[in-house]
């Protein structure tokens, strides 16, 4: 199909037509026009819905229709329609067939000449994009309240607009062999590594599909391994977040009619961070994510430990606590594991419902949830009180952790640490956690291992469990080996 | 480029791994012998054994920046390859016993204080296992986990001496030489075996990122374990006194057991269990990684990840045999002293040859 | 085969691993104290006494039986603690856990028999018995001790003794005695245990110290706790009461009693007494001379004085002349006291409880050589010198006692 426009002007139409099944399908508009001044006939294309009429009337019909001021002082009538005729200011010239359809596709209107083997392409794209909004993810109480929207030229300006530097790169790339998909590649070019950049071009360019339906789907695609609990990118809806790790020389990947931005590599650090940690005060901002990785304990851990302890180690509950839960254990007749198994799945069931339910009946799943489920199984004696209170902190700390899919991945890996604990209580439960911790340290994003740059230790700015105040923050992380090593000169450099 | 994956380890988690090969020793059997051998003064062993080593580990360091090899192809390059060969294989059977036996009495351990009604067989096959899967993930995550768990492992070693502390009587310490410091200075030479395994660990020499940090983290290292392990062995003998702390099985557990904290936790032992299975499971996937090692540098074979599970199933079989560890205890005193003398003369030896060699070139 | 590896270590992590020693917490039955008597006529028999927290009673459970007691106490004769530990199913429904067990009890009787040691040497080879479990030595039967110790306030026997615990260690009359301190002093030096019974004698001499029983009481609980038993070689022989006690522990240069309540006659009315709280400022300075034949312990005790009350009404705080002699007075009382004490451990146990044989081990240089020197033998005729020096803090929160000012001449109203 990827064959040249011929010099017929009525054969290239025809090819067109048929290409887009016209008039079966009524999606191809053609309007044809005469060109006084330059004595030729024009074929005018474009695709409903994809095209804005206004800015075809105005940018394209108008000028043809009126008399030029300029009279043909070039060899080529498309260069000089271009420069001299079309008042839009993205024109291109194209020369195929494959090139027209793509265009067209993309909203743009391509114009016919009569006995000239190209076209032009005009922007005229009018896709209907919703809002900047705030984001309903990631929402930050102090800092910018702006999120990507699904429009890729959005998104991109949203990110052009806090990096004002001609080294931030973006580069276009085609992913889908059925219906190709532009794929925006952001980095900067004197901060990332060619490498890494190299790595993730091709990472894209190997992808053998026949389309893409989204950026989430090609975060997917991307991945070196499909089935690990753990993710090895990260997506944000939030511009300032993706520029943060855009000049740590993080490589950011955008897809059109995606509200997302991925970010590779990723770490454990950059899974449990979230923006606003930086924009609190120094004390403000590692209290939040300090409590966040004390929830992050809890959710992996608390049902496990209350399980090994109650199962196999009573010792270490005071003696008061611990009669105080085999009291309320008396008369439950299914064995602690299964009363926490029963419990923790429940508590899954409600806020994948919760996610799910209608918003205008959505609260009543709280009532349903809290009342009906706790209430009614301690006083049916199915569940003991005590596990009423580990379940549900552990519910409410799993909602600490930022990341969707890592969040997903702590929960399950919470059922794994909870049956290895109902095998071999502490035992099991700590050979699991080091298996799994193990795991996750030979695991690597883009050839950045996942608990860098602590573990292997490199030179960084030490933003991991806690962070320095921003001062201090003066190198990029290493494990990224960026080109720019420091973030700030001292101050001695500078006033050099 | 980024090149994080390349196999090699920094001069953090090399520290981090040897204070898990050695500085962790008096969690296991290691207080039993060393009580018996030095009675109260038991904690001046590993200090004197370091002494006693000194020699031998900087002749090791120098042989070793000399060569600019592991400690493996430096047997091989000074003996020629069939005495080579031999002490490898020397070194491997004796290594491979101690893991062998020291896998049996972690299991023991378990099996006696926690677990009494679990099969011990499989207490081993669990803690085989789980190191061998950690050892199967290769060296750099060893490293990787070791140095990520080494702040936790030295914060609970601390919250262990703070919350024992009221259960210390100074007075215990004295007299301060035990059985004499004759005696304490040779059952020091005769086990220092416990130290000298470290030289395995300089097989690991090509693996480093820097040469250099292998020196100064290999140094640091094992004095910071050999202060570790007489910090232990003092606390242990100032809380159980000295025949108490000998009669003692498992004297670091039963240390475990004192520990309350405030009125959330009466009893941390439980908890102190779970941290040591982290440990020695660290501690033994290190272990197998080095004998896989000795195992494929003896029959020439690439370094194989594979090679690890036929060993470990070797090892969890054999580790079956005896009947109990304390049948064990007599043969493991002698081959402590013998592992001790040949790595203190295997090191010597390749010293010697290594002067004569350019001797003779002169 | 990378999949195959990782598969089998997980499964053989979760699924292999079996349940062996899992139990359910409702399932067991907690011993929360312990009782070991001797049997009357067979020699190698031990009457075991379980005392069995109940759950139910005094936690906040709906729907509890009221009824119920707060604990099930068992007794039942058998060779050693171990198969009694196994026969008591066949009475107990909950599988036994000595897992918060922090309390033992040994009858006098036991205590002061061969049988002791052995006993309480093969109880610690269960890995659940603690070595941080308290030790108490009963005057009676430890099974009716424990049938009779039935605290009013405390419903559940284990915060009976917790909270015990911690006023021993505030008070001092009582040792806080566990299992580890009596495993280390096995090598005849004198190990002071808790001393308790629920039967009373009111005492002879009141105010000069009391031993368990002794206490006169009317009201409160059954049990008193005071004073202590000697033991020696894992054996009993005798006792102390609860100011011997302190006195003891006071000695100790490592004590964990830092200050008591002490009476002292009154230097300037012998009819009356004072009474004052004792602060040990600092460590006793225990020095010892063992070249000399007999060896020479010279003790030192800095001790500060809060004066708690002053029966006598006499003006010690703004008259210096009295204060003084009153400090004097005190020192020489509790030095005189002091002197009794160690005379009584020197003639009649032959050893101390002072722990001065750590600062003995000092001197030596190796085990063989403080071994060949026999620490006890030469105690029993040591010269002991003890000093107080005695600082006078304060006087509280009056500067002079409130006299009644009647007015001279008597006009009575």
């Amino acid at each position: 199909m990827n064959t040249t426009l011929t010099g017929h002007l009525l054969y290239n139409v025809d090819k067109l037509k048929n290409i887009f099944h016209y008039p079966q399908s009524k999606a191809l508009y053609i309007r044809s026009v005469y060109l006084s001044f330059l004595k030729r006939e024009a074929v005018v294309f474009f695709v409903e819905g994809a095209a804005e009429i206004k800015t075809i009337e105005s940018r394209i019909l108008t000028p043809f229709l009126s008399e030029p001021v300029q009279t043909m002082d070039d060899d080529d009538i498309i260069d000089f329609l271009i420069e001299e005729i079309l008042t839009s200011s993205i024109c291109k010239k194209i020369t195929t067939f494959d090139a027209a359809v793509n265009e067209l596709i993309n909203g743009n209107t391509v114009i016919f000449i009569e006995d000239e083997r190209a076209a032009i392409s005009v922007v005229t794209d009018a896709f209907k994009d919703r809002q900047i909004t705030e984001p309903s993810t990631e929402f930050v109480i102090k800092g910018p309240k702006e999120s990507f929207n699904e429009s890729m030229s959005t998104n991109c300006s949203l990110i052009r607009k806090r990096i004002k530097d001609p080294n931030l790169i973006s580069e276009l790339l085609t992913v889908g062999d059925r219906e190709p998909q532009q794929v925006t590649v952001m980095y900067i070019k004197d901060v990332a590594d060619d490498g890494l950049v190299k790595q993730v071009k091709q990472r894209v360019n190997q992808i053998e599909i026949d389309v893409v339906i989204d950026l989430t789907i090609l975060e997917h695609l991307i991945e070196k391994r499909p089935y690990s609990l753990i993710p090895s990118t990260l997506t944000t809806e939030r511009p300032d977040r993706t520029v943060s790790f855009l000049r740590e020389g993080h490589v950011v990947l955008l897809m059109e009619g995606s509200p997302l931005a991925l970010i590779v590599p990723i770490t454990f650090w950059s899974l449990i961070h979230t923006a606003e940690d930086q924009y609190l005060r120094w004390a403000s901002g590692n209290f939040t994510r300090v409590i966040r990785l004390i929830a992050l304990v809890i959710t992996l851990l608390v049902p496990s430990v209350y399980l090994a302890v109650t199962t196999f180690h009573p010792e270490m509950f005071p003696t008061d606590l611990m009669l105080a839960i085999a009291a309320s254990r008396e008369r439950i007749p299914i064995p602690a594991f299964w009363e926490l198994l029963f419990m923790e799945i429940t508590l899954e069931i409600l806020r994948e419902a919760g996610i799910r339910i209608p918003t205008v009946i959505g609260p009543t799943i709280g009532i349903v949830g809290t009342i009906i489920l706790g209430q009614a199984a301690v006083e049916a004696n199915i569940v003991s009180p005590i596990l009423v209170i580990v379940v549900s902190i552990t519910g409410l700390a799993s909602f600490a952790i930022p990341d969707i899919g890592f969040n997903i991945a702590v929960r399950i890996t919470r059922f794994i640490f909870l049956i290895s604990a109902a095998a071999m209580g502490f035992l099991g439960l700590s050979l699991a956690f080091i298996v799994f911790l193990a795991y996750a340290a030979s695991y690597s994003s883009f050839g950045v291992p996942f608990f860098a740059p602590l573990a292997p230790s490199l030179p960084s700015s030490n933003d991991l469990y806690t962070r320095p105040p921003v001062q201090k923050q003066s190198l990029r992380p290493f494990h990224l080996f960026p080109k720019d090593k420091q973030r700030m000169k001292n101050r001695k450099e500078r006033n050099k | 480029m980024i090149k994080l994956n390349d196999g090699k380890i920094g001069a953090k988690e090399f520290f981090a791994m040897i204070i898990f090969m050695i500085g962790i020793k008096f969690k296991d059997g290691t207080p039993e012998l060393l009580y018996e051998a030095g009675k109260n003064a038991a904690w001046m062993m590993p200090l004197f054994s370091l002494v006693f080593l000194l020699v031998p580990f900087l002749m090791l360091l120098s042989l070793l920046k000399k060569h600019q090899t592991g400690f493996l192809e430096l047997i091989f390059k000074l003996t020629g390859n069939h005495v080579g060969s031999i002490l490898i294989l020397l070194l491997f059977v004796l290594f491979f016993g101690s893991v062998t036996v020291n896998y049996r009495s972690h299991a023991e351990i378990i099996s006696t204080l926690f677990f009494t009604k679990t099969p011990v067989a499989i207490l081993v096959f669990v803690i085989v296992a789980a190191s061998l899967y950690i050892a199967y993930l290769g060296l750099e995550t060893i490293g990787r986990i070791s140095w990520l768990i080494l702040p936790t492992f030295f914060a609970l070693m601390i919250v262990l001496i703070a919350f024992t502390w009221r259960q210390i009587n100074w007075g215990f310490f004295f007299p301060i030489e035990g059985p004499g410091l004759a005696a304490v200075l040779r059952e020091s030479v005769k086990h220092s075996a416990i130290i000298s395994e470290v030289i395995l660990l300089s097989a690991l020499y090509p693996f480093l990122q820097k040469e250099r940090d292998f020196r100064s983290s290999f140094s640091i290292g094992i004095v910071f374990s050999c202060i570790q392990l007489a910090v232990f062995l003092v606390l242990l003998v100032l809380v159980f006194d000295f025949p108490g702390v000998a009669n003692i099985n498992f004297p670091y557990q039963q240390l475990t057991r004192f520990v309350t904290i405030g009125p959330i936790i009466s009893h941390a032992e439980g908890l102190f269990l779970g941290f040591w299975s982290i440990v020695t499971a660290i501690h033994f996937a290190i272990y197998l990684i080095l004998l896989v090692f000795l195992f494929a540098r003896l029959l020439r074979l690439k370094e194989n990840a594979r090679l690890l599970i036929p060993l470990a199933g070797i090892i969890f079989f054999l580790s079956l045999f005896p009947e109990n560890v304390f049948q064990l205890t007599e043969y493991r005193k002698a081959y402590i002293a013998f592992k001790s003398w040949f790595a203190f003369c295997l090191v010597i030896l390749l010293w010697v040859l290594d002067k004569w060699k350019g001797w003779k070139r002169q | 085969m990378k999949r195959l590896v990782y598969a089998f270590t997980v499964s053989s992590l979760f699924l292999l691993s079996g349940c062996w020693d899992k139990a359910e917490l409702e399932e067991q039955a907690y011993v929360v104290v312990m009782g070991l008597d001797q049997h009357e006529e067979d020699e190698n028999a031990v009457k075991v006494t379980f005392q069995i927290a109940n759950p139910q009673v005094g936690s906040s459970a709906r729907g509890d039986e009221a009824d119920e007691p707060p604990s099930d106490i068992v007794t039942l004769v058998a060779s050693d603690v171990a198969i009694a530990k196994e026969q008591v199913h066949a009475i107990v429904t909950r599988k036994i856990s000595f897992r918060h067990l922090a309390t033992l009890i040994v009858s006098e009787k036991l205590a002061r028999s061969d049988q002791h040691h052995q006993l309480i040497a093969s109880l610690i080879i269960d890995p659940e018995v603690r070595h941080a479990m308290s030790f108490i030595v009963s005057k009676e039967e430890a099974k009716d001790f424990i049938h009779a110790n039935k605290p009013r306030l405390e419903t559940r026997p284990h915060k009976y003794f917790q909270f015990m615990r911690e006023r021993w260690r505030e008070i001092g009359y009582v040792p806080d005695s566990n299992l580890n301190r009596y495993f280390q002093r096995l090598g005849g030096e004198l190990f002071l245990a808790a001393y308790a019974t629920a039967e009373k004698n009111n005492a002879q001499q009141p105010r000069k110290g009391y031993l368990a029983g002794e206490l006169p009481q009317e009201g409160g609980d059954p049990v008193q706790i005071i004073g202590s038993a000697v033991f020696r070689y894992g054996k009993m022989i005798g006792t102390l009461n609860g100011r011997e006690t302190r006195t003891a522990l006071f000695l100790r240069e490592q004590s964990f009693v830092r200050n008591a309540m002490e009476t002292f006659t009154d230097p300037l009315n012998e009819k009356f007494e004072i009474s004052a709280r004792i602060i040990e400022a600092y460590d006793p300075d225990i020095k010892l001379n063992l070249k000399k034949n007999p060896i020479e312990i010279d003790v030192t005790i800095p001790v500060r004085l809060q004066m708690v009350s002053d029966l006598s009404l006499t003006d010690y705080s703004t008259n210096l002349k009295n204060q003084t002699r009153l400090k004097k007075s005190i020192q020489k009382q509790l030095e005189k006291r002091t002197m009794e004490m160690i005379k009584k451990t020197q003639e009649e146990y032959q050893s101390e409880p002072f722990l001065w044989y750590l600062n003995a081990r000092r001197h030596f240089r190796t085990l063989k050589e403080y071994e060949a020197f026999n620490w006890s033998e030469k105690y029993k005729n040591a010269k002991v010198s003890v000093q107080y020096e005695v600082e006078i803090a304060n006087f509280g929160e009056q500067t002079k006692p409130a006299k009644l000012r009647k007015p001279k001449g008597g006009h009575e109203s």
